[in-house]
């Protein structure tokens, strides 16, 4: 009941009119930086920082966490449309969701995305307000051998991630760990593979790679084809997800809500992973898993729930213990203690209007951001019947700002360039980019995360079996890497192989 | 009509040309006379950042010009600063950086582009704020002196957790243990406010690099525990909080201290100028509480101080980095 009470005051905070308005700040602003590739939540949170110091706290953190979860509407949308992922966190979704535009399907992939994220959404604000406590104490338990387990069993879900041949999949997915090691070494210090460049110290960034390995290899490629790509000029079948659409995404949102909410909370996992993760797991559990990377809708709702749900479940170390999870709730942290907000384990009862008023926000904020999204369908599908002629210069642009901007620094614009070679030889040869994103991405916290847990345990490998949450992450990652071998129906992306 | 139009031309031409000469041979007017720009070699939302932000709008009234913050990060933090080293010394390109930090990664980045004693102006030291080693609330160790003696007994068990190698915090367990004449196992993690969780968590001893701003939300709530501060004097919210030099180690005596840098070749009335403006600003009452909240103890000291910081630590840091074998700059 004094859940309820409390819920009805944080509601009586986020519907006052100025409140209402920062809201709708907060979620346009991220719907739009999520669409341009490059410009991150980080980045947008960082500058609006000094405009919010002179208003109250807890309008300035209604629309700083606006933008956190906007963002992950808008990132689908160029992942949709035209192949380049708005957000790191988006990068699986290009897989189904490209294939489905040029089906003819923009509006549908669209459609589900936005309403996934907003199931997502909702259904983690109920997990916000009734196991925040819960939870937190549930996340302090990943130590270092925990998440190593966790890695461990997220590259046996990889396999699954890959559409084409398993090998190939796997060759680009060492790769991609392969690059990750580039930067300081995390337990001595030692510069690898940075050639002195200070650009290379902290390794390659992830934005730079995605752009190149997506949006610029998918211009080199389109430059070689004849100009009109007749695949646009289909007619455009409905932007609205069919009752068949449902049917097939209903529950992968819903699943695909829990792994990305429970992932979420453990700081340090971020919303990159939860959305590689729940695809791959769709997959694994699909009775038909061929369907996956040739335009099937789940494929999209899964990914872009899972990254919704996980921006919500990143808010629960953050408010409750006053713990950053990743680079955005790092500077909402810091932006609380500049208007005076102490946040930390007492946050939610010496200022309850910023923690209530939140948790009210984010329902509104993402009502709004359907709202918002929905009737934009209709504009972004028109997107894709411009020329692509023109089109291609646009987003050439768009890349070439979007991986600048990050750091200023022209360097990271010949890291993006040359991204978009390897992208390119890729897609000539057949091989596919994702899990090289997924290797980029997984391998420096593997490596970390095993580093780490052999110094705490002073070398011995025993520690991985000895934690119990450890030994379980261990155990479902054998009976995914072997379960094929012990059911009767192969699955079919084992015999797509080569 | 055309003839009054060229006129018209001609005049206004010379005039901007004229007011152009003058601008430029005329240094007449007192520095500043446009927009500073303050480089952050840090993400934003970081503590030097922070801080950076909350002086910013007294240090543009004090000095009636605009004050940018800007972001510059990337190689720990060296981008920003050899940005800072290479720009033109006219005192409108500054560097905002924390005094352990800088030296740090002098001391252990092989091959840096810059030197902070040859290619830096230091400019003034703004705020002290020391680091401090926590333990978990419930943690055995009550006092420093019981982790030194568990440390004795048990060399390497206890885990020192720090922000990574060469991180202000490895600096900070390094001058403990070769203080105290102690092992303790060093356990880098990463730079984005892991230590806490894995405190909390107990997967981590000893937490090593932090600030009392930083640590404060966890004291109150009687999750961590500050066994001792690194710095000569005592923290003012917290008196009971020894410091080292009363636990007979002052070796161990290091602080974040954010200074302020520009250029070398800085000139003198320039330094003079910036100098005086941080020390006006940090008198400013409502200034000085604010910074206090934010865990910034706001303290001006003078270039000439600053640079004897700088040599100081320098020398402490080198020998300290090059004895645990992580040292692998050039401080000549």
């Amino acid at each position: 009941m004094e859940t309820i009470s409390n819920l009805l005051y944080g509601f009586s905070i986020c519907l006052q009119p100025i409140n209402l308005l920062y809201c709708f700040i907060g979620v346009l602003v991220g719907t739009l930086i999520g669409v341009l590739p490059g410009i991150g939540p980080p980045g947008a949170l960082a500058l609006l920082i000094p405009i919010t110091v002179k208003i109250p706290p807890e309008s300035a953190i209604i629309m700083l966490c606006g933008i956190m979860y906007g963002a992950m509407y808008g990132g689908s949308t160029t992942s949709i449309l035209v192949n380049i992922p708005g957000e790191a966190a988006s990068v699986i979704t290009c897989l189904d969701g490209y294939m489905m535009a040029r089906q003819g399907r923009a509006g549908p992939a669209l459609g589900i995305s936005a309403i996934g994220s907003f199931i997502a959404g909702t259904i983690s604000i109920f997990g916000l307000i009734f196991f925040a406590p819960v939870l937190s104490n549930f996340a302090l338990k990943f130590g270092p051998p925990e998440y190593f387990s966790l890695m461990i069993f997220a590259f046996s879900l990889l396999i699954f991630v890959a559409s084409g041949g398993m090998a190939k999949g796997i060759i680009m997915a060492v790769l991609g760990v392969a690059l990750g090691t580039i930067g300081l070494d995390p337990t001595t210090g030692t510069h690898r593979f940075t050639l002195g460049l200070p650009c290379l110290m902290d390794g390659l960034g992830l934005v730079q790679a995605v752009i190149g390995l997506f949006g610029v290899s998918e211009i080199l490629v389109s430059l070689e084809t004849f100009i009109d790509r007749e695949i646009y000029e289909k007619k455009i079948k409905g932007l609205l997800p069919t009752l068949q659409d449902w049917k097939d995404s209903i529950f992968p949102i819903i699943r695909s809500t829990v792994i990305g909410f429970f992932l979420g909370v453990i700081p340090g996992i971020g919303v990159v992973l939860p959305s590689f993760l729940s695809y791959g797991f769709e997959k694994k559990i699909s009775k038909d898993p061929s369907k996956f990377g040739k335009g099937f809708i789940a494929g999209v709702a899964a990914p872009e729930a899972a990254n919704n749900a996980a921006a919500g479940g990143t808010l629960i170390p953050m408010l409750s213990l006053g713990v950053p999870t990743g680079a955005s709730t790092a500077i909402v942290l810091g932006a609380l203690m500049i208007y005076g907000v102490q946040p930390g384990p007492l946050l939610i009862k010496e200022s309850p209007q910023v923690f209530w008023g939140l948790v009210g926000s984010l329902y509104i904020g993402n009502l709004m951001l359907v709202i918002l999204n929905l009737p934009m369908i209709g504009i972004w599908v028109r997107i894709i019947k411009i020329p692509y002629y023109l089109l291609s210069v646009l987003i050439l642009l768009f890349c070439l700002i979007g991986s600048y901007s990050i750091n200023y620094l022209a360097e990271d614009i010949i890291i993006m360039t040359l991204f978009g070679l390897i992208g390119y030889i890729a897609k000539k040869t057949d091989f596919e980019v994702t899990p090289m994103v997924f290797g980029l991405v997984l391998g420096p916290m593997l490596e970390n995360a095993l580093r780490r847990s052999l110094i705490i345990s002073h070398g011995s490998f025993s520690i991985f079996f000895i934690r119990p949450i450890s030994l379980i992450f261990i155990g479902i990652s054998i009976l995914t890497l072997f379960s094929p071998l012990f059911l009767k129906k192969r699955p079919k992306v084992v015999q797509d192989g080569v | 009509m055309k003839l009054r139009g060229k006129f018209f031309y001609l005049i206004i031409s010379v005039l901007v040309f004229g007011l152009t000469i003058m601008a430029s041979i005329c240094p007449a007017q007192e520095f500043p006379t446009r927009a500073i720009d303050i480089i952050v070699p840090f993400a934003a939302g970081g503590g030097v950042d922070t801080f950076s932000r909350t002086i910013r709008e007294p240090l543009s009234k004090e000095l009636k010009v605009p004050v940018n913050i800007v972001n510059r990060p990337g190689g720990g933090s060296v981008i920003g600063s050899s940005f800072v080293a290479n720009s033109k010394p006219d005192g409108y390109t500054l560097l905002m950086q924390d005094l352990a930090s800088i030296v740090a990664t002098q001391v252990i980045t092989p091959k840096i582009p810059y030197h902070i004693l040859k290619d830096f102006q230091p400019i003034a030291i703004c705020a002290d704020i020391p680091l401090v080693f926590a333990v978990r609330e419930d943690s055995e160790f009550k006092t420093i002196e019981d982790l030194i003696s568990y440390a004795k007994k048990n060399p390497g068990k206890i885990l020192g957790a720090t922000q990574g190698v060469g991180s202000t915090g490895h600096f900070e367990l390094e001058l403990l243990k070769s203080a105290a004449k102690i092992d303790i196992t060093h356990l880098p993690l990463g730079g984005g406010g892991e230590i806490i969780p894995n405190l909390l968590g107990g997967h981590a001893d000893l937490g090593c690099g932090m600030t009392i701003a930083i640590l404060k939300p966890h004291i109150r709530a009687g999750k961590l525990r500050v066994i001792v501060t690194c710095s000569a004097e005592k923290i003012p919210d917290f008196p009971e909080i020894p410091t080292t030099r009363e636990k007979g180690i002052p070796e161990v005596n290091i602080n974040m201290d954010l200074c302020i840098l520009g250029p070398k070749g800085l000139p003198a009335q320039v330094t003079e100028r910036l100098a005086h403006a941080v020390s006006e600003i940090l008198k400013i009452p409502e200034l000085f509480s604010n910074l206090n909240r934010l865990g910034y103890m706001a303290k001006f000291s003078s270039p000439k101080q600053l640079e004897e910081r700088l040599k100081r630590d320098l020398t402490i840091f080198f020998e300290t980095g090059k004895k645990a074998g992580f040292a692998k700059g050039q401080i000549d």
